[in-house]
């Protein structure tokens, strides 16, 4: 049996500042070889910080307080930042929702995939160069050859994100984490940046963690979803299994919540009788 | 994304604590604040010549030493500091009033913002002591008259700052809001608008302090600040400088405490402005 | 014959050389829920900020309640502005952030009613009320309340001088799903109690197909197709419609599904 890509054990996440304010209460799970995870809450349930942290790019204010995070075998927690920068783009990747704070905009994009490319693999430029361009490519930019000395801004949206997915897969990394990656974009462009993920994604073996707050979006892409609220994991199934019968009231509110192409107009959304618990214990 | 909802208590004492300087510079300030307030009750005979202990050196009896007319010096700092920071606090005060205006209008206004703000440049374009010294030759160096000219040639970079502080809250979401909820341009801009510029403000104001003891200082010192029988720093410094192979102290002293408070007050904007940046941000 | 509540005709707009909106005619009866449905650049936001009249057509006219009111002077304008209100997109930028919700939701009511002290608050907790938050919220400010609280207290604003017609942009779109749906039931049932119309913009087909009763899908600046509910989610519809409808994550949740069990 493979050992897990990822491996998450008693994991806690706090304020630096305030011992008292916990954010992530003991979380645990593993992510399989080629698996797609979908990491479903809304705002402050936690999602967006524990993948942060597995990248070991949480905010300076935000600390790991115990437990375990191992990618392919490596643990993160506690790890220093050269060491852990050996391990980011080889091992694991990550994607972001606005790809203008990830890329530099006074560097063409060639130069930015070249970059990440050399930060790993020691050959030459040239050979580098042209990596970036079949990259940019395989993600579907038009004319790489070309385009390949364009700067961000001369990208319209759904290319830059295109672009964002070539520099994050450009070492071939075990993992990637994709923080709410279409979540910016037009419903037809979102469409089309999940085929490519799709398709890159069974491709290249890689297993994902899909963070969002869109449980039909990670429906459509995940195998396995894992549905957090305030800091704790309450649910995890295989996709059709949570979506047919949800096993948390929690979950089962997300799904009742939801707006379908079948929902009756003509009835509330929200069974009033579910406890939904709320942000900040304060009722929306 | 997860916000975070920080006190603002504990927001305050990282701050301090990332510059633990401004609990030392706000002490100078409230220190020297408090002895030139209450100058007349601390020191009561600023004047009073004594002949026989003319240009002494400091000393356990004259703690600042005595100056050329046997006078105390160190009661001479003290109300001296007085006009000194009355001065600075006045023209800050107008630097204020006419700068908000100034800017406010113009970052609102899109036809007469380009006259407003090429009058803002040539100010500050406008080398301080030719401005000052042809506002003396026009209207005489009082005090009232350099509260004047130091608030005129500090408000240009108030206008600026207020101006784009302005603009910014102007493209807002609420702003948007306010329009169509009726509300006259006059009401969002001074009601809604105003207490939300004015945490830039209070930065920007608090190193005009600092700016205009030092211009005072510098006009007084070339002789076109405040006139004897007044005196500020700057002029006791003037006079100290005159004086300076007799009695050193009588320089060395004004020297150092215009030093001190113009440090002290750049250390609390800087650290102001640091503090509300991170509050928006 | 009942007459629209806003009428729109030939309306244009442009910035600079880019047309934003390109002749766009359609009216809205009293008591529905219009939908405006386009991606970004369609011209939808620009449209709902025409009828608040906060940018200038540059050509065609906008009638509310049978009066034109794009060429308006600012003052008789005042008068027609408490009849149609705005909640925006993102409900904690949307409030001053240096007022009081009791000052927030208070502001209309002093600028259209005269209202002071005690007679304006007492209103104001009235509309909190309508909107099922709690009177302990008047001295609050923005940042201490959740989004779907600034939310709600962004529509009691909008509901201060009793307007007959709310545009409502993308006014669930920065929501989590538990937060937008009790908003949107809300918002229903607010209709049902005060007559209200609705113009909902909105680029969530999913969420416009339950508010909406009659649709309008945008592209490029035009409208591409004006119908009643049934038949913009039928395959009858316009065909960018329906690449719109496959492209929601709710068809593409179900799609994949599908695919899935083909697959295996």
């Amino acid at each position: 049996m493979d050992k897990p890509v990822l491996q998450v054990r008693e994991l806690r996440i706090g304020l630096r500042d305030d011992s008292a304010v916990n954010l992530v209460h003991g979380v645990n799970f593993d992510i399989a070889r080629g698996e797609r995870v979908g990491l479903v809450g809304e705002s402050g349930s936690g999602k967006s910080l524990l993948s942060l942290s597995i990248m070991g790019l949480q905010p300076t204010a935000i600390e790991v307080r115990s437990g375990s995070i191992r990618v392919s075998d490596h643990e993160v927690v506690g790890q220093n930042e050269k060491y852990l920068d050996t391990l980011r783009g080889r091992t694991m990747s990550m994607i972001y929702q606005d790809p203008m704070s990830s890329l530099n905009p006074v560097r063409s994009v060639g130069n930015q995939i070249v970059e990440a490319i050399r930060a790993h693999d020691s050959g030459s430029r040239a050979v580098a160069r042209r990596v970036a361009i079949d990259l940019l490519g395989s993600v579907g930019v038009r004319d790489p050859h070309r385009t390949v000395d364009n700067y961000p801004h001369e990208f319209s949206g759904g290319m830059r994100q295109r672009v964002m997915i070539a520099m994050a897969i450009s070492c071939e990394p075990k993992l990637l984490l994709a923080d709410e990656p279409t979540t910016a974009l037009d419903v037809t462009t979102q469409a089309k940046i999940i085929e490519l993920l799709d398709d890159l994604v069974d491709q290249r073996g890689m297993s994902v963690i899909f963070v969002t707050h869109d449980i039909a979006l990670a429906a459509s892409f995940c195998s396995r979803i894992d549905v957090m609220r305030e800091g704790e994991i309450v649910e995890t199934q295989p996709t059709a299994k949570l979506v047919a019968a949800p096993r948390h009231p929690y979950t089962n509110a997300l799904l009742a919540a939801i707006c379908t192409f079948d929902t009756d107009p003509n009835r509330p959304l929200l069974s009033p009788i579910v406890d939904t618990g709320t942000e900040g214990g304060n009722s929306a | 994304m997860t916000t975070l909802k920080v006190g603002s208590t504990r927001s305050l004492l990282r701050a301090v604590y990332d510059q633990p300087s401004v609990i030392v510079s706000l002490a100078t300030i409230f220190f020297i604040a408090l002895i030139s307030a209450f100058s007349p009750l601390l020191f009561p005979n600023p004047d009073e010549i004594d002949a026989s202990n003319r240009l002494l050196p400091p000393s356990p009896e004259h703690w600042f030493g005595t100056d050329e007319l046997g006078r105390e010096l160190v009661a001479r700092m003290a109300h001296a500091g007085q006009l000194t920071l009355v001065i600075a606090l006045g023209a800050m005060a107008l630097s204020i009033i006419l700068g908000v205006l100034w800017g406010m209008l113009a970052g609102s206004h899109g036809w007469i913002e380009e006259v407003l703000m090429r009058t803002a440049d040539a100010i500050m374009a406008v080398p301080m002591i030719l401005f000052a010294l042809v506002f003396v030759a026009a209207f005489g160096s009082s005090p009232e008259v350099l509260i004047v000219i130091l608030g005129i040639l500090k408000a240009p970079l108030v206008a600026r700052v207020t101006r784009a502080s302005t603009m910014v809250e102007l493209a807002s979401d609420y702003a948007r809001g306010l329009a169509v909820i009726g509300l006259s341009k006059g009401r969002i801009l001074f009601a809604e608008i105003l207490p939300n510029v004015f945490p830039v403000i209070v930065a920007v104001a608090t190193l005009n302090i600092a700016s205009a003891i030092m211009i005072e200082a510098a006009l007084s010192f070339i002789g076109l600040g405040v006139q004897p029988p007044l005196a500020s720093w700057g002029t006791l410094l003037k006079i100290g400088y005159s004086l300076i192979y007799q009695a050193w102290w009588y320089a060395l002293i004004p020297a150092i405490a215009i030093t001190i408070v113009i440090a002290a007050f750049n250390d609390v904007g800087k650290w102001l402005e640091r503090y509300l940046d991170r509050r928006v941000a | 014959m009942i007459e629209p509540i806003v009428e729109v005709e030939g309306l244009v707009k442009d910035f600079g050389k880019v047309r934003a909106v390109d002749d766009v005619s359609f009216s809205i009866m009293p008591g529905e829920t219009f939908g405006l449905v386009g991606e970004s650049g369609s011209g939808k936001s620009t449209i709902a900020a025409m009828l608040l009249c906060l940018e200038t057509p540059t050509a065609g006219s906008i009638n509310f309640d049978g009066t034109r009111i794009d060429t308006l002077s600012p003052r008789k304008l005042l008068r027609y502005r408490r009849r149609m209100q705005l909640v925006m997109q993102d409900p904690i930028a949307s409030l001053n952030r240096s007022k009081t919700i009791e000052q927030i939701i208070g502001l209309p009511l002093s600028v259209h009613e005269s209202l002071t002290g005690d007679s304006r608050r007492n209103r104001v907790l009235e509309l909190l009320d309508m909107v099922a938050l709690p009177g302990s919220l008047l001295g609050r400010y923005p940042h201490e309340l959740s989004g779907g609280q600034c939310q709600r207290v962004s529509i009691a604003r909008s509901l201060a001088v009793s307007p007959s017609f709310l545009v409502l942009d993308e006014a669930v779109s920065a929501v989590d799903v538990l937060t937008q749906a009790q908003i949107l039931n809300l918002l229903k049932a607010l209709q049902k109690e005060f007559g209200l119309t609705y113009l909902f913009v909105s680029h969530d087909l999913a969420v416009v197909r339950y508010m909406c009763s009659r649709i309008a899908v945008m592209r490029g600046g035009k409208i591409l197709e004006i119908s009643e509910r049934e038949q913009v989610f039928s395959s009858s519809a316009h065909p960018y419609t329906q690449e719109l409808v496959a492209a929601s994550p709710a068809s593409l949740a179900a799609a994949v599904q599908d695919h899935r069990k083909e697959k295996s």
